[in-house]
């Protein structure tokens, strides 16, 4: 966080911290980024090579919405939809020839994961810098690939 | 690297270093296949000539940085065209109306600032997510639930500002009407608050949206007057549980007294959730004696359609109301709702889940709609699946039984003229007292059938508003159109726009082109 950014938040803070009802304020570890989790992430302990943890935790805040594993037996409503799109898509193009979650992928080549993150596929739009830098995603491909290299 | 159109390369290179000497050069985009990623995934003009498309793009990070990438783009005329997080899919993503204008992205803006529970409402930046806020409100347990939209991966922000819902209760489920507070960068720089927030000590920012004198929030959404960089929104307490009421009807008509009766209910505040009404015989397959009905003038009587369902289909109508509230509350309200609905004939009202609240992180994975209760997903992706993206046409109908049998003969028929599939097409009340009848278009790799779906999009524009439904949305592609259907005592409204345009802007370098209003110099742009 560079000065600028912190002598705004601690205006605000200032200025709308005042009141005595209980609020959850910002500071500098509420918002360690934007991401489309509905848990946030939490590190995995057995992983020991740093580009691959942080591309873990990418696919977490990145992928996992529309690419994650989900239960197969919810229940029926007015407006069903598959919760994972992207798990769904690959099981329906694919049939188990391949495993539909890309995390259990070994086949992934690099080039195509940073293909479709920054051109997108299909209905799957392409991602912003500012979503998925430049360094997340090739930490993601170490992620994605992991098991390729063992 | 191509500088906005009428703007000299070294005005433009001159404009990007000072951009990059506020913002730091890693956030200044001018590479192809950077700028590339801000083109709008679902263009309905997807690898054509006239796609609309960025020049450069900048990711300041703080309100300061904001101020100060407007100030060098009116010093330069640089063309910047703003967006939240660029999640607006279907409606232009993250390009510009104005091809050639500088993306301002707002992404890294993306601090909760505060979220109140005893008062029940968030403030937040451009670049929070919706999946950001629930987030953060769930990881402290606290009890409020944030109204999402389909998708929850936008900003808060930036589907307030573009009139989006959710479809959780009033009045949280129109992210406009739900909001409260704006704080708002001007074209030459300068920042300022509305209501209370203009009161330097304010302490009721977020709880008392008028301030004193005008009310002008209203100028900031659908349009290009200023860039919002934060904004409030009240929450809704978590409640102890929610309740289904399935509802079927059997004949055509019965669609009259079933909107009439739930209408009154919702003025009376006795409904609060949102009335998602589909019609088995008009959603399902188009077969003969459909396209037969279709293609009478008056699209066919209801003795007629009955004639037709009744050997196809179970019910006419369906519809589910959600309850909202403490259980003997919502017994209670879905008890009343089954005998004002009783006059119905043949009505089955059926009773369903009963869930209560707070749920465990396996039982939100499991749940099968997860907007309903406030919970953020990108599930509805998986209905555009197979396509290259979707269009919608989003008419406004009134709300009433009648209109939304005109409606849906109407747009039946326009389909059923054109030769394509109808999507969608199913009545929603995201906003109150009235429904949206969605048409969806399903994008392809082919220009030519792009082509027809944009034919089809502006024939369904003037079909509406030529019936008084106006569209209330719109894709970047089509803004002028839809805004030259409000064309009241001569475009009147357009002149007003206009006027304001000129007055906060006079270079016209905010968002040209957004829902139709073009700066003085523009003007010639109009489609």
């Amino acid at each position: 966080m560079n000065s600028a950014r912190t002598l705004v938040l601690l205006t605000l803070i200032g200025v709308t911290g005042a009141a005595g009802a209980p609020r959850a304020l910002a500071d500098s570890t509420n918002s360690p980024g934007s991401s489309w989790s509905r848990v946030g992430t939490t590190a995995d302990q057995t992983i020991q090579d740093a580009a691959v943890a942080r591309g873990r935790e990418v696919f977490i805040a990145r992928c996992q919405a529309c690419h994650g594993d989900y239960p197969r037996d919810t229940k029926p409503a007015l407006f069903r939809l598959d919760p994972m799109p992207g798990t769904r898509a690959l099981e329906l193009r694919y049939h188990g020839t391949v495993p539909a979650l890309l995390e259990q992928r070994t086949d992934l080549r690099p080039e195509l994961i940073t293909h479709v993150v920054r051109h997108g596929i299909g209905s799957m739009p392409m991602f912003r810098p500012t979503e998925v830098s430049d360094e997340d995603l090739k930490a993601l491909v170490q992620y994605l690939t992991r098991q390729q290299h063992r | 690297m191509q500088p906005p159109p009428g703007i000299p390369a070294a005005t433009f290179s001159a404009a990007l270093r000072e951009f990059a000497a506020i913002v730091g050069a890693q956030w200044v985009f001018t590479q192809a296949e950077d700028v590339a990623t801000y083109r709008d995934a679902y263009s309905p003009f997807r690898n054509e000539p006239d796609e609309k498309v960025a020049s450069a793009a900048v990711a300041p990070a703080s309100v300061e940085e904001v101020q100060q990438i407007v100030r060098i783009a009116n010093h330069h005329s640089i063309p910047l065209y703003t967006i939240s997080c660029g999640r607006n899919l279907a409606y232009g993503g993250s390009a510009p109306v104005y091809s050639g204008s500088v993306v301002l992205d707002l992404k890294r803006l993306d601090r909760i600032i505060e979220v109140s529970e005893e008062n029940a409402y968030a403030l937040v930046e451009p670049g929070v997510t919706y999946f950001d806020l629930y987030r953060f409100i769930r990881q402290r347990g606290m009890k409020l639930w944030v109204d999402v939209p389909d998708p929850g991966w936008g900003s808060l922000i930036g589907n307030a500002l573009d009139h989006g819902a959710g479809r959780t209760q009033l009045p949280y489920r129109d992210h406009y009407d739900a909001h409260c507070g704006m704080e708002v960068v001007l074209a030459n720089g300068e920042l300022f608050r509305t209501g209370m927030g203009a009161l330097p000590a304010a302490q009721t920012w977020q709880q008392f949206r008028y301030g004193a004198g005008p009310f002008i929030d209203g100028m900031f959404s659908q349009s290009n007057f200023g860039i919002v960089t934060k904004m409030g929104f009240w929450l809704m307490p978590e409640p102890e549980a929610t309740l289904v009421g399935h509802i079927r009807c059997r004949r055509h008509d019965d669609i009259k007294p079933l909107v009439r009766i739930l209408a009154n209910l919702s003025y009376s505040g006795l409904l609060n959730c949102q009335l998602p009404i589909l019609s088995p015989p008009f959603l399902g397959a188009l077969d003969e004696a459909k396209a037969a009905l279709l293609d009478r003038p008056d699209g066919g009587s209801a003795q007629e359609w009955d004639d037709y369902a009744a050997s196809r289909y179970p019910h006419f109508w369906q519809t589910e109301l959600r309850f909202y509230g403490p259980v003997p509350v919502i017994e209670a309200q879905w008890n009343h709702v089954k005998g004002r609905l009783a006059e119905i004939r043949d009505v089955q009202l059926e009773d369903g889940d009963l869930t209560r609240f707070p749920l465990t992180d396996e039982q939100v994975d499991a749940v099968a709609d997860p907007a309903v209760v406030g919970i953020p997903s990108l599930a509805v992706f998986s209905s555009v699946r197979g396509n290259s993206g979707h269009l919608d046409v989003s008419p406004i109908i009134p709300f009433s039984g009648e209109a939304l049998l005109d409606a849906q003969k109407v747009f039946a028929q326009a389909f059923r003229r054109a030769g394509l599939p109808q999507k969608l097409g199913f009545a929603m009340s995201y906003h109150w007292r009235s429904f949206i009848l969605f048409q969806g278009l399903w994008l392809t790799e082919d220009p030519r059938e792009n082509a027809r779906l944009r034919r089809m999009y502006r024939q369904l524009i003037r079909l509406a508003a030529g019936r008084g439904w106006g569209i209330y949305r719109a894709h970047a592609a089509f803004m002028d159109d839809v805004m030259s259907t409000y064309s009241f005592n001569d475009n009147a409204l357009l002149r007003v726009h206009e006027t304001l345009k000129d007055a906060l802007d006079p270079k016209g370098i905010l968002s040209p082109g957004r829902y139709g209003i073009w700066p003085r110099a523009l003007r010639r742009e109009r489609s």
